[in-house]
């Protein structure tokens, strides 16, 4: 078994943080303080995200390619939540894979009454970079238009984007990651071109 | 005794020996293990329930302060400790402990230096209590009313 945070309480505390900045300028990369150990094939943001953001409240889903024995063992023990094997009933999702990931609508979407009850779904990639090349992104928190240029995205992930922001208010919020570095791309933010 | 009966009861006695108590243990053993931790020594608060009479509704009793603590030894056995009050070097060395008694090898030496001393006291102690308190045990009945 792998250790977690160092300090429970300020690392997640940081790690908060840099979601709230991510998410609230979507597009941008952030950099994310890094747990002790992490168990592969995670990146080290991807395990802070969730051990700062995942507890018994929050049914957790892992990609066939997350499903290794220490990664369910890590979050049961660090977490406490329960590892569902159902996309659709899962608050937090971590893809590995993003070339064999389900369609976005398979997660939670939340309800149009209640569409803060939605997941949020961490994608992998190979890295992440903003500014210069990418996709362009524009919407609430991107003053004009944000760039953002993530490696190693199938063909259609940009369009599934697309298709979750057009079901706002409800849609999930997905999350990328790369090593120790996230960006956000919240159901409110509108892909261009 | 079932594997999982015996660790309750080694936990047990870990948990509820004094700090200083574990420590001299600790200081004791020839050979230190090293080990990591994986989470804590955390201080916390957990909800003890209980029932009436053993059998009745469950309630909550209080909360209790407690100190938790899990650890890897090197080999990836892990140990892991609940104790009572705010001592981190408790709840630490309680880990450890749980850690090692885990090893088949290990643990007839342990139960020797350790376990069964800590028990021990234990018994002891609660023995010391008991007769300190049956000596002011009071009988109450009820005298037969003449009524008939």
């Amino acid at each position: 078994m792998l250790a977690g945070l160092a300090h429970a309480v300020l690392d997640s505390q940081r790690v908060f943080r840099a979601v709230l900045d991510a998410s609230s300028h979507p597009g941008r990369v952030v950099a994310v303080p890094p747990p002790v150990e992490t168990p592969p094939p995670l990146w080290p943001a991807t395990a802070s995200l969730c051990l700062a953001l995942v507890d018994m409240d929050t049914p957790l889903w892992l990609d066939a390619a997350a499903r290794a024995p220490d990664v369910a063992e890590y979050f049961r023990f660090h977490c406490g939540c329960r590892i569902v094997t159902a996309p659709g009933i899962a608050r937090f999702a971590i893809v590995v894979d993003p070339r064999q990931m389900p369609a976005l609508e398979e997660f939670d979407v939340g309800t149009d009454e209640y569409p803060d009850r939605s997941a949020t779904v961490i994608v992998q990639v190979e890295a992440l970079e903003e500014g210069i090349a990418g996709q362009r992104l524009a919407g609430p928190g991107i003053e004009n238009e944000a760039r953002l240029l993530a490696r190693g995205l199938p063909e259609g992930f940009w369009r599934s984007i697309r298709q979750n922001h057009a079901l706002f208010p409800r849609g999930v919020d997905v999350i990328l990651s790369a090593d120790d570095l996230i960006a956000a791309i919240p159901r409110t933010t509108r892909v261009i071109g | 005794m079932t594997e999982q009966e015996a660790r309750q009861r080694w936990m047990s006695v870990l948990a509820q020996a004094a700090p200083r108590e574990v420590e001299q243990c600790w200081q004791a053993l020839e050979e230190r293990p090293a080990y990591r931790i994986l989470r804590g020594p955390e201080i916390g608060s957990v909800m003890v329930r209980a029932r009436a009479g053993g059998t009745g509704a469950r309630f909550s009793l209080g909360e209790m302060t407690v100190t938790r603590c899990s650890v890897a030894l090197e080999d990836g056995r892990v140990g892991h400790a609940y104790v009572q009050g705010r001592s981190t070097p408790h709840a630490e060395r309680a880990a450890v402990f749980d850690a090692m008694l885990q090893d088949p090898a290990e643990r007839p030496r342990l139960e020797a230096t350790t376990i069964g001393p800590l028990e021990e006291r234990r018994e002891s102690a609660r023995r010391r209590a008991a007769e300190r308190v049956s000596a002011t045990k009071v009988q109450f009945f009820t005298m037969v009313r003449g009524d008939d």
